[in-house]
């Protein structure tokens, strides 16, 4: 009890004491609710059968009604399923890549080079996919594409219609994200590695530690927090794909879409004849519910594992 | 069912659409020429009318000309003298009605979104545009226009008298174009009417003659299509996602599942065999150029389009050099007709009285429409020495000049005027073509448009699934033995015979009730 009474003052003085700080984060707060927590509101669109001439709020209620096209494609297994695993591989792939990359760069002596490279690195993701598109399309086109005709025809193959063939499908878009992402990963890593005290590897080094060694003991602990907060930003964005990469690169071709549709080029597809906001805003809720629930479970396991390291 | 034929109703104030330039005249030449001779004397007559109703223009609180906001869609970028054209057609509509208009320039991609997003978030629009098949449909879909029923028999008489009896003769040829010198050489018949056959000789010899890069029939994009450039499919309004009826629905009114037709199949093996034989780019269905970029960069010579007089004239300017058109069946009036382009008022608009008013003059003053198509007299165009003929002023040419309306929407096609190199030929020719046209050319469902929003989820699934694969089956680049089955499949499985099923119900009650 008396510990209670304790307390309690001590909790009005902390208050107190942080008002100002409180009020320095008011701006950004403002910013945040006006910007990302009103137009939240517009949930509610996708649960209503919308009429203009009753307006937003008076249209009536149609519960489910506007989900149930996601699932109405015999390929809405497949379509999860390339949404699902791309993501995986882009999580997975980015964090190895965007590390090991970093800390290549971190080696590099020199800064013109490290500005050279660093810039020859990020280019790609300056890009719009429209672009990146044409240079896909001029490596793989059947008829004028560089791959058909300066690699295959010398070697006397025959030529391959790429967008026609499925298979080489993952492959390409996998290379492809990595080659325009990347850039942008590593920049993330490679502000954290510099701000490493060049004098844990100083001492390891005294003591006669390894490249990899130190890498292994110094390196990737200190990241450790980035990259889990990386993995969980993306794991929230597990449903959702990058419209660009999986429409503008296989050039919407239908043959392709048993390996290259994911959830949001359905969605496009199906909606682009009746433009329906109803329909479209329940989409957005089934990838943002899901992508919620993702980043509970990941943070729920990485608390147990190691709780200092949880984002909440 | 109440509500639905309210629609349809709308539907036929789709009267007020124009879709293409052979929207024609009105009965006959003669209508014509009493429109523009006496316009004066007509507008005059408006405004008795309008005067029986007890309504001279529009009256506002304050006298002032009341402001319709209108949209304007255009293509590539817009020209500079918009500012002109308004004031021009100011000066002429609030003499006349008391109502001034402000444009709204739309990206013509981004009109439906824009004008969707106008109305949700009320901002003043008193005229918007549906436009294409689907455009129109949407619109309704959402609920987001106002049926015109009453309006239009308040005012719509004259707008009927010009424009209306004339729509059921809008009729559109589908087949080719193609450059006539390629014809000629080839040996390709643009007299009459041909086939599948007729056409895989020329490639053939076309082929031979070009054997490398040279793909004689031009189709590209991911939305490609053929099928219906071979055969006179009407859509009744909606998308081939709720199926078509053939012949013009002379042979029942039977809504089929197209893409399970035989002639569908067949259709699709003859493509599967041009494309191996070469005939068709391996590149179809993932190139974005346009179909007629392909033909002036030198690589084929023929690309599906609608053929109608003026469509072949404006080709062959585009091309530099002759153009012909190639015909694979004869004339139709199909119910898409009344969607093209439909003039509607948003449920948002403050005054539809003076909003229709404003279109009504839009329809019946000869100068209001040539202002908004060609500009104004002597800045962007001058008359020439034949009846009803423009050209663009010395040294300036479509490029340079100052206003156009490259999108060729609005008002009273018939009191255009037209552009060299047409003569004042055309016009009896339009005349003649509109006349000539029977009652078997015509659908015996104009005015149907089926309403997709009770099928909605099926129609999104079903639409997903055509995207999937039809522009590959129509481009031949996959083997139909192969995949035909797996489509038909697909599209059951998302629902297209529930689609069918919906609109043939409507179609059924549509028929009732026009007896």
């Amino acid at each position: 009890m008396s510990k209670v009474k304790v307390k309690q003052p001590r909790k009005k003085i902390r208050w107190a004491r942080y008002i100002p700080i409180y009020f320095l984060a008011l701006p950004g707060m403002i910013y945040l609710i006006i910007n990302n927590y009103l137009p939240m509101f517009g949930i509610v669109i996708a649960f209503k059968d919308l009429d203009f001439r009753k307006g937003l709020l008076k249209s009536d209620w149609c519960g489910f009604e506007n989900f149930k096209y996601l699932f109405r494609s015999k390929d809405a297994l497949i379509i999860t399923r390339n949404t699902v695993l791309y993501n995986v591989v882009f999580i997975i792939f980015g964090v190895i890549l965007g590390i090991t990359v970093a800390i290549l760069l971190n080696e590099v002596r020199g800064r013109l080079k490290v500005k050279f490279f660093q810039s020859v690195i990020l280019i790609p993701y300056l890009m719009s996919w429209v672009v990146v598109s044409y240079l896909v399309y001029a490596v793989f086109s059947a008829e004028v594409g560089f791959v058909n005709n300066s690699i295959l025809k010398p070697m006397g193959s025959e030529p391959i219609s790429w967008y026609m063939e499925p298979k080489y499908w993952p492959a390409i878009l996998i290379f492809v994200h990595f080659w325009k992402s990347l850039g942008f990963t590593m920049v993330i890593y490679y502000s954290n590695l510099i701000g490493i005290s060049p004098e844990y590897y100083e001492a390891a080094k005294i003591d006669g530690a390894t490249k990899w060694q130190q890498i292994k003991s110094i390196t990737l602990p200190l990241l450790k927090p980035t990259i889990i907060t990386l993995t969980i930003l993306n794991l929230g964005r597990i449903f959702s794909s990058d419209f660009g990469l999986f429409y503008q690169i296989p050039r919407n071709s239908g043959v392709l879409y048993p390996t290259t549709r994911t959830l949001d080029v359905y969605v496009y597809n199906a909606l682009m004849k009746n433009n329906d906001f109803a329909m479209s805003s329940a989409a957005s809720v089934y990838q943002a519910v899901v992508g919620f629930i993702f980043i509970l479970v990941a943070n729920g396991i990485i608390r147990k594992m190691s709780e200092e390291n949880a984002l909440f | 069912m109440m509500k639905k034929s309210r629609w349809a109703a709308l539907a036929l104030a789709g009267i007020l659409v124009c879709g293409t330039i052979l929207t024609g005249c009105g009965d006959n030449g003669g209508n014509n020429d009493a429109g523009g001779q006496n316009n004066s004397s007509e507008t005059g007559g408006a405004g008795n009318s309008a005067e029986n109703d007890g309504n001279a223009g529009v009256e506002t609180p304050d006298g002032e000309p009341y402001e319709v906001v209108m949209s304007f869609p255009y293509y590539g970028t817009l020209k500079p003298d918009l500012q002109m054209i308004e004031d021009a057609m100011n000066e002429i509509s609030v003499a006349e009605i008391n109502v001034k208009m402000t444009m709204l320039p739309l990206a013509m991609n981004e009109v439906l979104t824009q004008q969707s997003l106008m109305i949700s978030s009320n901002e003043k629009l008193d005229l918007m545009l549906g436009m294409r098949q689907s455009g129109f449909l949407e619109l309704i879909n959402k609920k987001m226009a106002i049926p015109l029923d009453e309006l239009f028999e308040k005012y719509g008489k004259e707008i009927e008298e010009i424009q209306g009896v004339s729509m059921e003769k809008m009729a559109r040829i589908r087949g080719f174009i193609a450059l006539k010198s390629a014809c000629d050489a080839y040996g390709l018949d643009y007299e009459n009417e041909i086939g599948y056959e007729e056409m895989e000789a020329a490639f053939a010899k076309a082929k031979e003659a070009n054997p490398e890069g040279y793909y004689p029939l031009a189709i590209a994009g991911s939305n490609l299509t053929t099928f219906e450039y071979f055969y006179n499919v009407d859509l009744l309004g909606a998308d081939i996602a709720c199926g078509g009826i053939f012949d013009n629905g002379h042979a029942g009114s039977e809504i089929r599942n197209i893409f399970a037709t035989d002639e569908y199949m067949e259709h699709c093996r003859k493509m599967h065999e041009w494309y191996e034989k070469g005939y068709i780019s391996p590149d179809a269905t993932t190139r974005s150029e346009m179909m007629q970029d392909l033909i002036k960069n030198g690589t084929a010579f023929i690309y599906p389009s609608w053929t109608e007089l003026d469509m072949v004239s404006r080709q062959s300017r585009g091309f530099g050099e002759d153009a012909v058109a190639i015909t694979t069946q004869g004339k139709s009036v199909n119910t898409g007709v009344y969607q093209g382009q439909c003039w509607m008022i948003p449920v948002t608009c403050e005054n539809p009285d003076a909003a229709f008013q404003y279109l009504k003059l839009l329809y019946t003053n000869e100068d209001m429409i040539n202002i908004l198509y060609y500009g104004i007299e002597g800045t962007h165009y001058v008359l020439t020495d034949q009846d009803r003929i423009i050209q663009y002023p010395e040294g300036i040419d479509g490029t340079s000049v100052g206003w156009s309306n490259a999108l060729g929407l609005f008002g009273a096609i018939a009191k255009r005027y037209e552009m060299v190199p047409l003569t004042s030929d055309y016009f009896t020719m339009r005349d003649e073509f509109n006349n000539s046209i029977t009652d078997a050319e015509k659908s015996p469902y104009l005015g149907y448009a089926f309403n997709t929003e009770t099928v909605k989820t099926e129609y999104a699934a079903v639409t997903d699934v055509i995207t999937q694969y039809r522009a590959s089956l129509e481009s031949g680049s996959v083997d139909p033995e192969v995949v035909m089955p797996e489509f038909l499949n697909a599209l059951e499985a998302a629902g297209i015979n529930t689609c069918i099923e919906a609109n043939q119900k409507s179609l059924n009650e549509w028929i009732e009730a026009q007896k």
